[in-house]
């Protein structure tokens, strides 16, 4: 057997503490990253084939001319579900699956930073995707096109609960994205190998920094326009209602503020996998990996300059247009230099068309060709004729399927054999290969040329006389083969599963450290942690699985039970603590169930019973975090190879701290986003000014400010109590510092029903100002929760003047609350004299 | 071959390929350059990329620098700003302003198309405009987003509740042609079409004065 | 992280500047207020090419910095890469600012 010698003891040990739960009960409580990942990946390939099935639907309508297969009605929401389920089911989550899976492997970890969040997002994200398939079933299905555009999409024009299942579930599975996205900037950037600096890390590992980053920033937008209209749809407040000052250009705006991002935020994984994969089977080394890491910045953030260019036609002035016309075509740039890497990285290798390859090789012909045809859109004139049609229909599946399907699925047929253990089955791989990519072409190839015929997109059905019959039965029949490739290629991979041989600890010859972990994985991983001392470890040292299987690495025994792993420098990768992380639990099941149970009770129209789920996740919230730390001091901890370093919970530069300042950072987009919102309404939108505006604010905005200000500085306070261990003082001043936030809190709720702000659902700018209200309030309120829970932890004896991470973190809370009630109470302070 | 077979079929009434107004046309010339050029380029990178395979023919090491530096940076950065300066020149002729035109109202609403002049009656759904003379159409809706499209005379603009906005059109030739709603709008969105007629000179004086299409042999 | 924030902090500066002239521009032309247009909109020019060129003098004044060279920068493949962003960045910013030089009000 391939199996390296072990050993026996501290495999035993290992298996004990990192082995899910048996049977059912493991099922629910199990977080571990390796089966999450898997889970997320099966469930994106389930999302994947009911939406290529509804592709088939579309298909089959388009097939011929005047088909009477379905109505309009029932086409709309096929294809609202068909983006929307790739979109957010598939695409997003596939590529997180394959994260949460490989990363803590190429990493040297032994799982991820928060492996219970990850369980939550899975678990949030079947809840969600569950609504969506649901809805489907009885016919409610989203029908307004998967980017929602409104008026059509508002109460008046869709009254039936479709638009809001595609609001409440998109939001849910996104919130789960977020989660995805904190856990893995932080994992990269904390829980590397001792050694690996920032330089040294694995592409793969740059591409998913970028991309989680972008998922911090890029997420909230679409997370407020939704709730926003879902506010808009419940109870009235007219955001984006043109007849009483809102905007239906503040939602395009916001979704495309996700949006296009959001493309990005699916190829950079995908190239990810390429970057990763491709040195292996040209048997060389990446060529320009500082011009990579380069140029996967400069898309990241490059994107985010790029939305306005779906908003083309909307009537925003020439030169507005030429910004972004410029900005659009200068991202072809950084994807230029990736591509051009990638060859030259083949000229320097021996490449070897193995199947992998050859699904590289179908990224190249198709991504290429949905990267001209981005450019053509990205040239105004152009965008006039071409938006709206079958060309976009075309480019956009060049790209996707390109850029993000194709290298994913050479990641799978390279990925498999380290999941599976077991070597693949020859011929069936290539079979499925050149139907999907044949068939692929047919579909998509000539629709280009349809759309500029005229054929708009999102149309049910045409006349003969058009003339795009024939390219429309060559786009069907080309998706019929294009499915069935997909069928044989999925085929092979269950068939690989259950009947084939075990394959080789290698069988690539992969050089990055999953494959220095046993084939198949073993819920720990590494039975002892690597230690590297270049960007390809096992190109180094080839039998250092071996030696990791030994216990030659770090921590290489076990203690107190717990799940440990290396926490280091970010950016050096020098040890800085042993991370203790959580086993397994229900709690991420029952806070998803909670979570679930608010978008359930909106979705039913019984808005009453809201507040209930909001006390159940402030509850299970609470007991998670209690969960966690410790009440007595351990000091410097051996963690093998002589070296000796604290556990997180006696450190500051933590896991936790750095989770906190991403959630923030995604908070303050959310709310960043909201003010655009304001000032964007109160300069474009139609019916300005209002008809009221706030009464007097300024003694209630004193208060606040004051009340808040000094909740601050009594935490901050506080913390210093604690470093000098006078606990007693630290838990006065805690509790001051909560009171001073409920105290604001008071004032705020006082601006909100004290008669001074007009009726909300009469115009935009109480409705504006009541939501920047409501923001500022949960922020207080969440604070004054958090330094309860801080005193109550001082109180248990969790926090001593070692062990005072936590407090770092509700201090980031506390401020934060406090300068955004400065920030907001002054903005609408100004706004008071709004006519 | 087969792809010249299919250029050869790119009429219809609704085909961007077979325009009938100085936008299409500009727009159509700049479809077939940009059609050229990435042909070109797609037959590079795949050349490129076969090469990779053939290591008999191909130097081992070629300089970073010049792969990603002169390559991917310099020779794309030059394809892209002569393409972005063809296109500002291209739109930069079509924007609504200067110049005299004639102002065409259309407003739009599930499902129909409404237009109006500035001196004359409205013409429910049928517009009306001069040959070979500039008209700005102001594109307005009622209810949702719709997007007002000739496909034969120019590019696009929303129709969206609450804004006004402007499109300069002009057709070449008189006759009729066919205009769609672009945006999703709904269950009508695919019947949610308009005809354009374009008159000749005397036609277009006479329509004007207040004459009918009927009169004028257009109905 | 550092190193990340220097290399992002140069498309920051870019973002930045895209954001900021598409804002002044929208301020520019949007509707209402038509008495004073002229002015209006030759106040928001002016404020939009300051833009441009106080993030280009900044993004000059970070590669003088980095070739200058003080010894808290990294130092290899990270040096390298944070100046080549700045480079790039700087690039894309003169690119995407050129618009503006063309003033040709709100059509
Ligand atoms: C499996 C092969 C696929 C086929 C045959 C297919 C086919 C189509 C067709 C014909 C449309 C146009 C519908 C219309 O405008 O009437 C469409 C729309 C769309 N597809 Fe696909 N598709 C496939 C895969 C994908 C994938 C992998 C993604 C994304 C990852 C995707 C994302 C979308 C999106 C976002 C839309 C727009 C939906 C809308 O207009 O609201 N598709 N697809
Ligand atoms: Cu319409
Ligand atoms: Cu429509």
């Amino acid at each position: 057997m391939t199996e390296p010698l072990l050993d026996p003891r501290l495999q035993r040990d290992l298996d004990r503490i990192w082995s899910p739960e048996p049977g059912w009960r493991g099922v629910l409580t199990n977080v571990n990253h390796t089966d999450i990942g898997k889970r997320f990946m099966i469930a994106a390939v389930v999302y994947f084939s009911v939406a290529g099935l509804l592709a088939m639907l579309i298909r089959a309508q388009l097939a011929s001319p005047r088909s009477a297969f379905v109505g309009p009605e029932i086409y709309g929401q096929i294809f609202t579900m068909h983006g929307t389920l790739m979109m957010f089911m598939f695409a997003i989550p596939m590529f997180e699956g394959l994260a949460l899976y490989l990363l803590p492997k190429m990493l040297g970890s032994r799982d991820m930073a928060f492996p219970r969040i990850g369980a939550y997002g899975w678990w949030c994200y079947v809840f969600g995707g569950a609504m969506l398939l649901g809805s489907m079933l009885v016919g409610k299905a989203p029908d307004g096109g998967w980017f929602m555009y409104t008026p059509l999409s508002s109460r008046t024009y869709t009254p039936g609960i479709n638009a809001d299942i595609w609001l409440l579930g998109a939001t849910f599975v996104e919130i789960s994205a977020i989660c995805a996205a904190v856990e893995i900037a932080v994992t990269v950037l904390k829980l590397r190998a001792p050694g690996m600096s920032l330089v040294r890390m694995p592409l793969f590992a740059w591409y998913m920094l970028a991309t989680s980053l972008m998922m911090v920033f890029g997420f909230p937008p679409l997370i407020l326009g939704s709730v926003l209209l879902e506010v808009e749809r419940a109870f009235g407040w007219p955001f984006f209602d043109p007849t009483r000052g809102g905007d239906s250009l503040l939602w395009q705006h916001l979704f495309w503020l996700f949006g296009h991002p959001e493309v990005y935020i699916i190829f950079l994984p995908a190239a990810g996998v390429v970057s990763t994969i491709l040195p292996v089977m040209a048997r060389t080394r990446i060529v320009g990996y500082g011009w990579i890491v380069a140029s996967i910045f400069a898309l990241a953030i490059l994107s985010f300059g790029l939305w306005v260019h779906h908003m083309f036609t909307v009537g925003i002035p020439h030169m507005a247009l030429a910004f972004f016309s410029v900005a659009s075509t200068l991202v072809a740039v950084p994807t230029a230099v990736q591509l051009f890497a990638w060859i030259a990285t083949l000229w320097q290798g021996r490449p070897e068309l193995k199947l992998p390859m050859l699904y590289l090789l179908g990224m190249f012909s198709v991504f290429v060709m949905g990267g001209l045809t981005g450019v053509m859109l990205a040239i105004v004139p152009f965008n006039w004729q071409a938006h709206d049609t079958a060309f976009v229909t075309a480019h956009l599946h060049y790209v996707l399927i390109g850029g993000f399907v194709f290298p994913i699925l050479a990641g799978i047929v390279h990925w498999l054999p380290h999941v599976t253990g077991r070597a693949r089955i020859p011929r069936l791989g290539e079979a499925a290969f050149w139907l999907i990519f044949l068939g692929f072409h047919a579909t998509f190839l000539l629709m280009h040329l349809v759309g500029l015929m005229g054929m708009r997109r999102r149309i049910d059905t045409y006349d003969a006389a058009a003339g795009w019959t024939a390219i429309n039965l060559l786009s069907s029949v080309g998706a019929f083969v294009m499915a069935f490739g997909f069928a044989l290629f999925l085929a092979d991979c269950v068939l690989q599963r259950v009947v084939n041989r075990r394959s080789g600890q290698s069988p690539w010859g992969g050089t990055t450290l999953e494959w220095a972990t046993a084939v198949p994985p073993r819920s720990y991983n590494f039975a002892s942690l690597p230690a590297v001392s270049s960007r390809d470890p096992l190109m180094d040292e080839p039998r250092m699985a071996v030696r990791l299987a030994r216990g030659g690495g770090y921590l290489a025994a076990t203690r107190y039970g717990w799940r440990e792993t290396l926490g280091v420098d970010t950016t050096t990768g020098r040890i800085l603590q042993i991370v203790v992380l959580p086993g397994s639990s229900a709690l991420p099941i029952l806070l998803a169930g909670a979570t679930g149970s608010f978008f359930l009770f909106m979705l039913a129209g019984l808005y009453g019973l809201t507040p209930l789920s909001l006390v159940l996740v402030v509850a299970i919230s609470w007991r998670w975090a209690w969960t966690t730390g410790s009440t007595s001091e351990h000091g410097e901890l051996p963690a093998g190879l002589g070296s000796s370093v604290p556990p997180h919970f006696e450190t500051q530069d933590t896991p936790g701290w750095w989770a906190s300042i991403f959630t923030l950072s995604a908070n303050g987009t959310f709310l960043a986003s909201l003010i655009f919102g304001f000032a964007f309404l109160w300069v474009v939108a139609p019916g300005w000014p209002p008809p009221a505006c706030l009464g007097p604010i300024g003694t209630e905005t004193a208060i606040a400010i004051l009340a808040s200000t000094a909740g601050s500085a009594s935490l901050a306070v506080a913390r210093r109590m604690v470093q000098r261990g006078s606990l007693g003082n630290a838990i006065r001043l805690g509790a001051a510092a909560a009171a001073g936030m409920g105290v604001a809190l008071v004032a705020v709720a006082a601006i909100a029903f004290g008669g001074t702000l007009p009726i909300v659902t009469d115009h935009a700018y109480a409705a504006v100002a009541a939501a920047l209200l409501a923001y500022v309030a949960m922020h207080l309120a969440l604070a004054a929760l958090m330094l309860a829970y801080g005193t109550a932890r001082i109180g248990t004896g969790y926090v001593s003047p070692r062990r005072s991470h936590e407090l770092a973190i509700i201090g980031q809370w506390t401020h934060y609350a406090t300068a955004t009630t400065l920030l907001i109470l002054v903005i609408l302070f100004l706004a008071q004299s709004c006519r | 071959m087969a792809v010249l077979l299919v250029l050869a079929g790119c009429g219809g009434d609704v085909s961007t390929l077979d325009p009938a107004g100085p936008s299409a046309t500009s727009i159509a010339m700049m479809w077939s350059v940009m059609l050229i050029g990435a042909t070109f380029i797609t037959i590079v990178v795949l050349s490129l990329l076969a090469l990779g395979f053939r290591r008999s023919v191909v130097p081992r090491r070629i300089p970073e620098s010049l792969w990603l530096g002169y390559g991917a940076i310099g020779i794309v950065s030059v394809a892209l700003i002569a393409l972005l300066i063809y296109g500002f020149l291209v739109g930069g002729g079509q924007r609504p302003i200067g110049g005299p035109a004639t102002t065409i109202r259309a407003t739009a609403q599930q499902w129909h198309w409404h237009f109006s002049y500035e001196a004359r009656a409205p013409t429910g759904a049928v517009l009306v405009m001069p040959v070979g003379h500039p008209v700005t159409v102001e594109v307005t809706a009622t209810d949702v987003i719709h997007g007002f499209w000739i496909p034969r005379l120019g590019g696009k603009v929303d129709a969206i509740p609450g804004h006004v906005n402007r499109l300069r059109l002009q057709a070449d030739r008189p006759g009729r042609f066919v205009g769609l709603c672009a945006e999703f709008c709904g269950t009508g969105h695919r019947d949610h079409s308009f005809t354009a007629i374009a008159l000749s000179p005397a036609d277009w004086r006479a329509f004007m004065d207040g004459a009918s299409l009927e009169a004028l042999g257009h109905d | 992280m550092r190193t990340v924030l220097a290399i992002a902090g140069a498309w920051l500066v870019w973002a930045f500047v895209l954001a900021a002239m598409y804002a002044l521009h929208g301020m520019a032309c949007a509707p209402g207020g038509e008495a004073d247009e002229g002015r209006r909109i030759t106040m928001f020019w002016s404020l939009m090419v300051g833009i441009w060129a106080a993030a280009v003098l900044a993004a000059l004044l970070m590669l003088w910095i980095l070739w200058r060279g003080p010894s808290q920068w990294p130092g290899g493949v990270s040096r390298k890469v944070v100046a080549g962003s700045w480079v790039a960045a700087l690039a894309a910013m003169l690119l995407t600012g050129v618009p503006v030089l063309f003033p040709q009000a709100c059509g």
